[in-house]
């Protein structure tokens, strides 16, 4: 089956067009939520409080308040400089397995006095039945005052079929003993996008040789229903000149395509993805170098005479 | 003649004697250790008789050891159960060592056979080097290894006759048999089976088999769509492509399309070392494959390092238990070797540039050659016409466990030249690596009544004349023996990372500062360089252990020293410690360059120890080991890098999986020589990017005070370029695999570096 084409050129729509550096856009993509202000049960914390801020969500609505005050000398006996957290535990199937997403989506923002927040101020971690697979990541992108949706991919999690429980976590020992930080929680979800989208597209190199054979390519494709392809075009253009393109047709995943090359001038390029007329990411930039194995202009040291 | 010296000479002159039943078997150790079932005991007193048919010829020299190791193990510094550094058996738990000449009798067999003898101690014996020679009939091998923990299993095969088999075995230093186990060919695949898996490469065997059946292996990564081979890739059994060396290449890993064919290309500069990689997928078995590189401009045969990059079956992390996989790790020198259907070899070719080499373009090849045939793959060398510089200013260290701390323990000269041959080695390749320091330790006691220290400062001022020998450079991070003077006044040992510290009575800080005062008086008298006082190995956050450190090391600065500490300066809890450190050396790169600065202008210097590239995960971060020691490291703005560790070793140093935890860096030859591993190699070439940028900064430097058009020009076009690197670049705490350049891209990046140096000198007329 092939999906999206028939529907022209505008089978990435909006998404692709916005899933820019800072990330795609995932406002319109379907989700099922692991945590919310309505989503708590078999939730609990430790050295931390939990409430709800009925209009303190992202668009005003409703979030969950993870409160902590730092404490270095009480708590758990044995740690006293211990990870204050929230978990939740997950017993539905549909909760646990979630190998037919593509994302954990979290939306946080931290309030705190402090001047600024520490380089790690919070931590995600995943438990799987086999402890050894669990999958921990600090969350380095919350902002003190400001929402950050934050997407781990779930292709990065080492066992995504059987997550038993989610923690969210500080490190004392990141803060000052006193300290008082409070994480907001929009939500916590699943996400993957309704439609066909091209994320993480980029060339394999930024900087190649000019006398480079081909250029790799590597993306991701989304949202293709199962036995699903898409098509895509990729193309090298110097100004606006295309000097190099391929052809690719594929189901979700990671990918990797290769761009043929003819010898290249050194200088900037950019390397274009097409979904039929349009622009289906972002251009990227590759920078071409001239090659130090051309043979060498008459006089320079090692020339041939 | 009595009858136990005519069966002596029997035995000695080789007259018949009455052929036993096949397998013979022997467990050699002490009377009261564990017997393998089936087999003979043999131990230190077992000598050959008329009634004994089998064992010694003579006592003289012979002892027995014995180390059970059948459960957990008590780790008390950790607090921890942990596994134990192998797993024994009846056959391992024992031996018998022979510091003479000696020989074991044995009946022949009923036919023509084999002998194996399986050799090694089941105690950590960390002090001695095993060298010697077991000989059967007339063939002999010898046999070298340091320390114990490990097996090896030597065989001979044994023709029909008569006359009893006798296996010699001949000491240079101390010899070590667990058994000997003698068969005739029909009894081969049963005693393979059932005595000798457990000394064969196969997954497991080091493990009783419900220990084994807790590990789980992890798959390896996708290896791709394998590409239909072509006619002449089937003609000769192998197709051959080339993977930037960053890059690991996994057992399965079929070639991508843009990897045929292969194209080796490299540039450096003369005295700089540089690897290049390809790898052999055999279609089918292939035999007797050698490889060759020839016809490379001015390298000759010693300026080029052939190796293959072994799998070796390794943790996801250092201390994880019950999980493993296949990693590309250890580059062993190769010759020769019968090559697997199916499985990729990759080669790992370093060449050295001469110093005096030409600059130009040269063009060879790496021929390729099996029983079956082979192919040539042409290699393209550029040699440039500059030497890369040093940065004086940054520190390249590593944490280093000296072999000459082996030496008070050893009791034989052949042991006492071994470990001072391997520390020899390893300085030569820690500074063919760029690593010119390593971190020390001063043993001392607490102080005894008189308030006097005792230490052994001679030892010290041999690992001292080695450091000057290579050129190494201080400051020296020094170990100090805090712990012994706690225990002293505390009554007890604090433990690992200070988990059971209590606060001290005042008179520790005293006697810290003491002890100190006098390890400093030793130093300046000795002229060593500059000790950064280490009390302490990573700290917890735990306010017991943050207080004290703030004692101890304002103790150590009240004799006027500095201190080093390792700890993240991040982590808060540890602020009150910071009126006390002069050096923090961390894991990430978790300090803002500004701050950096900042801290360095008020004489607090930054380290990193990046343990995340040198072992401590999976051993594959390659890419991450050369992004941290180049680009990453110029960027943080640190001082020095300093590795956990040159080489550590748990149990049987080639089995990652079993002890506690999981095996450090490099590896070594039988003799000692250093074995690298792909991370030591890429660790290397970061440290060739940081020259490269350090050679243009010195460039760049002469240029500023240059006025003319075009050296000005050349200058801005450098500071762009230098811009545009950086730029690219995605600063990150720890580079380990993800957000990095492409392998191959680094190599683009050192020569947009290379080409400004030699546009900036070109411009300035040099």
């Amino acid at each position: 089956m092939r999906v999206g084409l028939a529907c022209g050129g505008s089978w990435l729509g909006a998404a692709l067009v916005a899933a820019a550096a800072a990330g795609p856009d995932t406002s319109g993509w379907e989700s099922r939520v692991l945590l919310s202000s309505s989503v708590t049960s078999r939730l609990s914390a430790a050295e931390s409080a939990v409430t709800v801020e009925p209009a303190g969500g992202p668009g005003g609505g409703a979030a969950l308040r993870m409160g902590v005050v730092v404490d270095h000398f009480g708590g758990e006996a044995k740690y006293p400089v211990g990870w204050p957290r929230i978990a939740r535990e997950f017993r539905e199937a549909a909760d646990r397995d979630w190998s037919a997403w593509d994302y954990l989506r979290l939306r946080v923002r931290a309030d705190t006095a402090r001047a600024a927040l520490p380089a790690a101020p919070l931590s995600l971690s995943l438990r799987a039945p086999d402890k050894a697979r669990s999958f921990s990541r600090t969350l380095d992108e919350v902002r003190k005052g400001e929402w950050t949706e934050i997407l781990v991919p779930v292709r990065a999690i080492t066992d995504p079929s059987d997550v038993t429980s989610m923690t969210l976590s500080i490190s004392d020992a990141n803060y000052s003993h006193g300290d008082r930080v409070d994480f907001l929680i929009g939500e916590v979800s699943l996400v993957r996008p309704r439609e066909p989208a091209l994320l993480e597209f980029a060339p394999d190199a930024g900087a190649i040789w000019s006398d480079a054979r081909r250029l790799p390519v590597r993306f991701r494709l989304l949202g293709v229903p199962e036995g699903g392809r898409a098509t895509l075009r990729f193309e090298l253009r110097e100004g606006a000149t295309v000097v190099g393109r391929s052809a690719f047709a594929g189901g979700r995943g990671d990918h990797r395509a290769l761009v043929d090359l003819p010898p290249l001038r050194p200088g900037p390029y950019t390397l274009h993805a097409l979904a039929g007329p349009r622009e289906a990411a972002p251009a990227a930039r590759v920078t071409v170098v001239e090659s130090p194995w051309a043979p060498l202009p008459p006089g320079a040291e090692g020339a041939a005479p | 003649m009595s009858r136990r010296l005519s069966c002596l000479a029997a035995a000695a002159t080789g007259i018949a004697a009455a052929a036993a039943a096949s397998p013979q078997l022997f467990d050699m150790g002490t009377a009261s250790s564990s017997l393998e079932p089936g087999f003979t005991r043999i131990t230190a007193e077992s000598i050959v008789s008329p009634g004994t048919p089998s064992g010694w010829e003579t006592r003289d020299g012979l002892r027995a050891q014995a180390r059970v190791f059948t459960n957990v193990v008590t780790n008390a510094s950790r607090g921890t159960e942990e596994p134990p550094p192998i797993w024994t058996t009846p056959l391992t738990e024992d031996a018998v060592l022979g510091s003479r000449g000696n020989t074991f009798i044995l009946p022949p067999l009923p036919g023509s056979g084999t002998v194996a003898v399986v050799c090694g101690t089941s105690d950590a014996a960390r002090d001695q080097f095993f060298d010697f020679t077991v000989a059967v009939g007339d063939r002999e091998q010898r046999l070298r290894f340091e320390g114990g923990h490990q097996f090896r299993v030597l065989r001979f095969e044994v023709p029909a006759g008569p006359a009893p088999v006798r296996v010699r075995l001949v000491p240079r230093s101390l010899w070590a048999v667990n058994a000997i186990l003698a068969w005739s060919a029909e009894d081969d695949a049963r005693v393979g089976r059932e005595f000798l898996r457990r000394f064969s490469d196969e997954p497991g065997a080091w493990a009783p088999p419900d220990e084994w059946a807790k590990w789980k292996r992890d798959p390896d990564p996708a290896p791709g769509p394998m590409p239909e081979p072509s006619a002449e890739d089937r003609a000769r059994g192998f197709l051959v492509f080339a993977r930037p060396w960053a890059e690991c290449v996994f057992p399965h890993d079929a070639p991508r399309a843009d990897e045929i064919p292969p194209r080796l290309r490299l540039f450096a500069t003369p005295g700089e070392y540089e690897p290049f990689t390809f790898t052999v997928r055999p279609l089918r078995p292939l035999s007797a494959v050698r490889v060759a590189v020839r016809g490379l401009g001015p390298l000759a045969a010693g300026d080029i390092d052939i190796r293959r990059v072994r799998y070796m079956s390794a943790r996801p992390n250092y201390s994880t238990m019950h999980r493993w996989w296949v990693a590309p790790d250890v580059l062993e020198r190769f010759e020769s070797a019968d090559l697997p259907a199916d499985i990729n070899t990759r080669f790992w070719i370093t060449v050295r540039i001469p110093d005096d080499a030409p600059a130009g373009i040269h063009t060879g090849v790496v021929a390729v050659a099996g029983a079956q045939g082979g192919v040539e793959i042409p290699v393209t060398l550029r040699i440039l016409p500059f030497r890369l510089l040093e940065d004086t200013n940054r520190l390249f260290g590593i944490y280093y466990h000296h072999p000459y701390d082996r030496l008070p323990g050893a009791t034989d000269e052949v042991s006492r030249a071994h470990f001072r041959f391997r520390a020899e080695r390893e300085h030569e390749d820690m500074v063919a690596h760029g690593t010119r320091n390593v971190t020390l330790s001063f043993s001392t006691r607490a102080a005894d009544a008189q308030g006097n220290f005792r230490f052994n400062g001679d030892l010290l001022q041999e690992k001292f004349d080695l450091w000057k020998r290579h050129g190494f450079r201080g400051p020296v991070a020094m170990h100090i023996s805090a712990g012994e003077v706690y225990a002293k006044h505390a009554g007890g040992r604090y433990g690992s990372h200070l988990r059971g510290v209590k606060d001290p009575p005042e008179s520790f800080a005293r006697e810290m500062t003491a002890m100190v005062r006098t390890i400093e008086a030793e130093r300046v008298r000795r002229g060593w360089p500059e000790f950064l006082y280490y009390p302490v190995d990573e700290p917890s956050t735990d306010p017991a252990a943050v207080r004290f450190m703030v004692t101890v090391l304002r103790a150590c600065k009240e004799a006027g020293v500095r201190t080093y500490v390792t700890a993240d300066r991040a982590h808060e809890a540890f602020a009150p410690m910071a009126p006390h450190v002069d050096v923090w050396c961390m894991q990430p790169f978790s300090v803002d360059p500004v701050t950096v600065r900042r801290e360095a202008a008020r004489g607090v210097e930054t380290w990193c120890y990046p343990n995340h590239i040198s072992g401590e995960n999976n051993r594959t971060p390659v890419a991450g080991a050369r992004m941290t020691y180049g680009f990453g490291f110029r960027l943080s703005g640190y001082r020095a890098l300093i590795p956990w560790i040159y080489s550590a070793s748990g149990g049987d140093p080639m089995n990652y999986l079993d002890g506690p935890t999981q095996d450090f860096l490099n590896r070594h030859e039988p003799d000692g020589t250093p074995v690298p591993v792909t991370l030591w190699e890429a660790m290397r070439e970061g440290y060739d990017d940081f020259r490269y940028l350090h050679t243009l900064d010195l460039a760049l430097e002469r240029a500023r005070g240059d006025g003319r058009p075009a050296v000005r020009a050349a200058a801005a076009r450098a500071e762009a370029e230098l811009a545009e690197i950086a730029a690219a670049i995605r600063v990150q705490p720890k580079y380990k695999h993800d957000g990095l350049w492409n392998a191959a891209e680094f190599d683009v990046h050192r020569w947009r570096i290379a080409r400004r140096i030699l546009d900036l000198e070109s411009a300035m007329g040099r």
